[in-house]
C-alpha cells in the first residue's frame, strides 16, 4: 500500500509537470521546487500556528501564486530568446530555490508533526492495522485528482486545456486564449504540487533534498508515461511508487537503479514513452 | 594572422604566470584552465551542435574517478598513463551514453542527460567499496614525480600542476578548435541549423552525433583527470547535477555561442566564486541568482554583450560609404 | 527503356485512413515524369515514401532493381535519389556558399571526416564554386541563405538537390510561389540541370508540367488514375473532365 501512497504523491506533482510540458514544450524544473516550497511553507505555518489544516489551505495557494508568477514574469520573458534558454532558466531557478531554502532553513531535515486527528492506526481488514495518515493521503489525493479529472473532462476549461496540450496553434486559431490557459495550467499544477508538499511533510521529513528526489521520480514518470499524457503519467506514477517502496525494502541499494534502468531502456527503445505519441 | 599572434601571446603569458604571480593565483588560474577545457567540451554540444545537456559532468566525473582510482590503487603507474586512462574513460562513456541518447531530440535529450547523470551519481555515491562513497578518495598528492630537467617534486606542487594543466589544456583546446574546423565539425553545425535537411543530403546524423559525444567526452574526461590533481581529492559531487549546472553557468556567463565564451566564463566564474565565497557562505545562491539574471537579460553572456556593443559602435569604423 | 524507380502496390495507412492506396508507378530511366493531382491526393506523401520518411504499410519500392522501402532517408539519398522540398528547406543561417558546400561534401562522402580541416579540401571547394556558378548564385556566396529573395532560395533549394549528383531527382512543387517570369526561368533551369538524369516532379502549375514532362501520372485520392504522355492526357476525356479541366481553368 505504501507504493500506492507514494505513487499518488508523485502523480500530484508529475501531472502538472507533464501538462505544462505538453503545452509549452518547457520542462519546468522549478515545478519540483514548488513542491518543496509547499513542504517548507507547511513547516513554517506549523511553527507559527501549529495548525495543519491552515497549512493545507495556505501553502497550495501560495504555491499556485508562485507558479503563476514564475510563468508570467520569467518564462515569458525568456521565451523570445529560445528553447535552450527557457530550459536553462527553469533549471537555474530550481537551483536557486534549493539554495535559498538551504540558506534560510539549513540542510538538516525538519520534522513536522502529524495532526493528532490523523495519527495512529486504523483496523482495515482482519488484523491488519494501517496508519491513518496514509489513508488520509490516499483519500485527499484521490479527491483532488477526481476534481481535476472532472475539470478536464467535463468543463469548458478542461476542453480548452486538452486542446492546448494537443495542438496549441490550432487551439489559438480557434479562439482559445492560449496564454490564459497556460497560466491556469501552471497555477493548477503548482497548486497540486503545493498540496503534495504539505501532505508529504508529516509523512517523510522536510529537507532540501526533496527537490532532487522528486525531480528524479517525475522524470521517470514522464519518460515512462510519455510527455503530455496524463493517463500515462498516472500509470507510471503508480509503477514508480511501487518500485520505490518495494525496492527500499528488498533491494535497498539498487531500488533507484531499477527506475533508472527502466528509463534508459525506454530512451533507447521507445523514446516517446510507453504511452507517448511518436513525434 | 592576428588570431595566431594573439594565441601566441596568450601562450607565452601563460608560461610566465607562475613566475609573476603568487601560489594562490596560480592555483586559481589552474582552475580556470580546467574549467575552460570542460566548458569548451560543453560548447561542442551546446553552442556548436545545439544540444543542451544537463548531465555533462558525467564525463568529467568519470575521467576524474578513473585517474584517481588508478593513482590510489596502482602506485607504480606513471602519471601520464593515469591521465590517459581518464581520457579513455571520457571517450568510452561519451560513446556509450551517446548511443543511448542518439534517438532523442530537444527536451527528451536534455531530460535524459539529467537522468543518466543522476544515475551515475547515485552509483558513485552508493558503491562505497570502489569510490569511497560520500567521502570520496584521496591520497595521491604525496606522490613523487620525476621531471627531466627540474628533478623531483610532489604532486601537491602547485607550479607543477599549473604547467601540466596549462600544456594539456592548451592542447585540448587546440584539438577542439581543429575538430570544429573539420568536415565533421561543419556537419554538426549543419545539424544544429537544420537536422532534417542534413539527413536529406545523405548524411548519417546519428553517426555524426556519436562521434561528437565521444570526442566531447574525451575532452571532458581529461579535464576531470586534471581536476583531481589540482583538488587532491575526488567525490561523487564531481558527477552530480550541480556540477553540470556549474558548467552551464560558465557557458552562460561567457556566452555559449562561441569558442571564447567558456574561457571568458571560466575566468569570471572562478574569480567571482572566490570573491563571493569570501564574503558569504551562500555563494552558490548568489551565483545561481546571477545566472538567472543573465539568462533573463543577457543570454548572450559577456562575449555576446561585447559583440552587441561592437555592433553599435561599428558605424565609427565603417564611415559614410556603407 | 528500363525503369529506374518502381512502386508496386504501395499503400500507406495513417490511423485507419489509406492516404496512398495500391499505387503502381514506374518511372523510366532518363525520362521526365510529372505527378499531378488535386490537393490532398497524396503527392507529397508518395515522395516521403520514396525517400524513406515513411515506410509503406504494404507494397514495395525498388530503385535500380534494389529494394529501398524501409531504408532510412540518408541511405535512400546515398543510393542515388535526391529530393527538394515544397516548403523551402535550406540552411537559413548559413551562407549560400556553406549551403552548397554541405551538399558537395556529402556527395563526396566526407561529411564525417575529422582528420583534415575543411578549408584544406581543395577539390571540394572548387566544385562548390563551380556549382555556385552553374546555379548563378556566385554573387550571393557570402550572404546568409535566409536573406535571399524567394526565387533565389528556390534555386538554392534545387541546387542543393543537384549538387548531390543523383541519378533520380525528385522535385516537390519547385514552381510554388514563383512569378510567371521566375517560373519560366526555373523551368529552363530544371531542364538544364537534369540533363542525363531522371526527373520525377510534383507540380500544380500545368504550364511547367507540359513544358517539362515526357509522361504524366495523375494521382487522385491516393491512387494513380492514369499514366500517359501529355498529348494523350489532354485527349483523355475522363481525366480532363474530372479535374484536369478544373486545374486548367485555375491556371490559365
Amino acid at each position: 500500500m505504501h507504493g500506492l501512497v507514494y505513487g499518488m504523491l508523485i502523480f500530484l506533482v508529475a501531472s502538472g509537470l507533464t501538462l505544462v510540458l505538453g503545452m509549452m514544450d518547457i520542462l519546468n524544473f522549478a515545478h519540483a521546487s514548488i513542491y518543496m516550497i509547499g513542504a517548507y511553507i507547511c513547516y513554517q505555518t506549523m511553527q507559527w500556528t501549529n495548525n495543519f489544516w491552515l497549512a493545507l489551505l495556505v501553502a497550495p495557494l501560495a504555491c499556485a501564486l508562485l507558479g503563476i508568477l514564475i510563468e508570467r514574469m520569467l518564462i515569458r520573458k525568456v521565451h523570445a530568446s529560445g528553447h535552450v534558454n527557457e530550459l536553462l532558466l527553469t533549471f537555474g531557478l530550481a537551483m536557486v530555490i534549493t539554495e535559498m531554502i538551504k540558506w534560510i532553513y539549513g540542510a538538516t531535515p525538519l520534522p513536522v508533526t502529524t495532526p493528532t486527528v490523523l495519527s495512529g492506526s486504523v483496523r482495515l481488514w482482519g488484523d491488519t492495522m494501517y496508519p491513518l495518515y496514509r489513508l488520509f493521503i490516499l483519500l485527499l489525493s484521490g479527491i483532488v485528482l477526481w476534481i481535476m479529472f472532472y475539470l478536464l473532462k467535463k468543463t469548458r476549461l478542461g476542453i480548452a486545456i486538452r486542446a492546448c496540450v494537443q495542438d496549441g496553434v490550432m487551439a489559438s486559431s480557434l479562439g482559445t486564449d492560449v496564454s490564459m490557459v497556460t497560466m491556469t495550467v501552471m497555477g493548477m499544477g503548482a497548486w497540486l504540487a503545493g498540496i503534495a508538499g504539505v501532505i508529504v511533510a508529516p509523512y517523510l521529513s522536510v529537507n532540501p533534498g526533496m527537490f532532487a528526489d522528486m525531480i528524479t521520480d517525475c522524470f521517470a514518470v514522464i519518460a515512462l508515461g510519455g510527455l503530455g499524457s496524463l493517463a500515462g503519467a498516472f500509470v507510471a506514477s503508480l509503477l514508480v511508487g511501487q518500485i520505490q517502496s518495494f525496492g527500499v525494502i528488498f533491494l535497498p541499494r539498487i531500488s533507484i537503479m531499477l527506475i533508472y534502468l527502466l528509463m534508459v531502456l525506454v530512451f533507447v527503445v521507445k523514446p516517446s514513452g510507453l504511452f507517448g505519441k511518436k513525434e | 594572422m592576428t588570431k595566431i599572434a594573439g594565441t601566441a601571446v596568450l601562450f607565452v603569458l601563460g608560461l610566465l604566470c607562475p613566475l609573476i604571480l603568487g601560489k594562490f593565483h596560480v592555483y586559481l588560474l589552474s582552475e580556470v584552465i580546467i574549467y575552460s577545457v570542460f566548458g569548451i567540451s560543453y560548447y561542442l554540444l551546446l553552442g556548436h551542435t545545439g544540444l543542451l545537456s544537463f548531465g555533462h559532468a558525467v564525463y568529467f566525473g568519470l575521467g576524474a574517478y578513473t585517474t584517481a582510482l588508478l593513482l590510489c590503487k596502482v602506485p607504480a603507474l606513471p602519471l601520464p598513463v593515469a591521465i590517459l586512462a581518464g581520457a579513455f574513460a571520457g571517450i568510452l562513456s561519451g560513446f556509450l551514453i551517446g548511443f543511448i541518447l542518439l534517438r532523442l531530440t530537444r527536451i527528451y535529450f536534455s531530460f535524459a542527460t539529467l537522468a543518466i547523470g543522476q544515475m551515475l551519481w547515485a552509483i558513485a555515491w552508493k558503491w562505497r567499496t570502489l569510490t569511497g562513497g560520500d567521502d570520496g578518495l584521496t591520497g595521491w598528492s604525496s606522490r613523487n614525480v620525476v621531471l627531466p630537467l627540474f628533478g623531483e617534486c610532489t604532486l601537491s606542487n602547485v607550479t607543477f600542476i599549473y604547467y601540466l594543466v596549462f600544456i594539456i589544456g592548451f592542447f585540448c583546446i587546440f584539438l577542439t578548435w581543429y575538430f570544429t574546423k573539420t568536415p565533421l565539425g561543419n556537419t554538426l553545425s549543419s545539424i544544429k541549423f537544420n537536422a532534417n535537411r542534413t539527413g536529406f543530403l545523405g548524411i548519417n546524423n546519428a553517426m555524426a552525433k556519436l562521434l561528437l559525444f565521444s570526442f566531447a567526452g574525451l575532452i571532458a574526461g581529461v579535464s576531470g583527470s586534471m581536476f583531481i590533481l589540482l583538488k587532491k581529492m575526488v567525490s561523487p559531487s564531481f558527477l552530480d547535477m550541480f556540477m553540470s549546472f556549474d558548467i552551464a553557468v560558465i557557458s552562460v556567463i561567457g556566452g555559449y555561442a562561441g569558442f571564447a565564451g567558456p574561457i571568458v566564463g571560466s575566468f569570471v566564474y572562478v574569480f567571482m566564486v572566490e570573491y563571493v565565497s569570501s564574503l558569504t557562505e551562500n555563494w552558490q545562491l548568489i551565483m545561481g541568482a546571477f545566472f538567472v539574471l543573465l539568462i533573463l537579460f543577457y543570454p548572450g553572456g559577456i562575449v555576446g554583450a561585447v559583440h552587441h556593443f561592437k555592433g553599435k559602435f561599428s558605424f565609427l569604423k565603417r564611415g559614410a560609404g556603407s | 527503356m528500363t525503369s529506374i524507380l518502381e512502386l508496386s502496390s504501395v499503400s500507406k495507412r495513417f490511423g485507419g485512413l489509406d492516404i496512398i492506396s495500391n499505387v503502381n508507378l514506374q518511372v523510366l530511366k532518363g525520362e521526365r515524369h510529372a505527378l499531378i493531382g488535386p490537393n490532398g491526393a497524396g503527392k507529397t506523401t508518395l515522395f516521403n515514401l520514396i525517400t524513406g520518411q515513411y515506410f509503406p504499410t504494404s507494397g514495395t519500392i525498388h530503385f535500380n532493381g534494389k529494394r529501398i522501402d524501409g531504408l532510412a532517408p540518408y541511405k535512400v539519398i546515398r543510393a542515388g535519389i535526391a529530393r527538394s522540398f515544397q516548403i523551402i528547406n535550406i540552411f537559413n543561417e548559413m551562407t549560400v556558399y556553406e549551403n552548397v558546400l554541405n551538399a558537395v561534401v556529402a556527395k563526396h562522402r566526407k561529411s564525417l571526416l575529422f582528420s583534415r580541416r575543411l578549408t584544406r579540401l581543395d577539390a571540394i571547394r572548387e566544385e562548390t564554386e563551380r556549382l555556385l556558378q552553374r546555379i548563378n548564385l556566385t554573387p550571393y556566396s557570402a550572404e546568409q541563405a535566409g536573406t535571399l529573395g524567394y526565387g533565389q532560395q528556390r534555386v538554392l533549394e534545387i541546387g542543393l538537390t543537384i549538387a548531390l549528383d543523383p541519378e533520380l531527382v525528385l522535385l516537390d512543387e519547385p514552381g510554388a510561389g514563383l512569378s510567371p517570369e521566375e517560373t519560366r526561368a526555373v523551368v529552363a533551369f530544371i531542364r538544364e540541370v537534369t540533363k542525363g538524369k531522371t526527373l520525377l516532379i510534383v507540380e500544380h502549375d500545368m504550364d511547367v508540367v507540359f513544358k517539362l514532362a515526357d509522361r504524366i501520372s495523375v494521382l487522385n485520392r491516393g491512387s494513380i488514375v492514369v499514366t500517359e504522355t501529355p498529348e494523350e492526357i489532354t485527349k483523355n476525356k475522363t481525366v480532363k473532365e474530372a479535374y484536369l479541366g478544373k486545374l486548367f481553368e485555375e491556371n490559365t
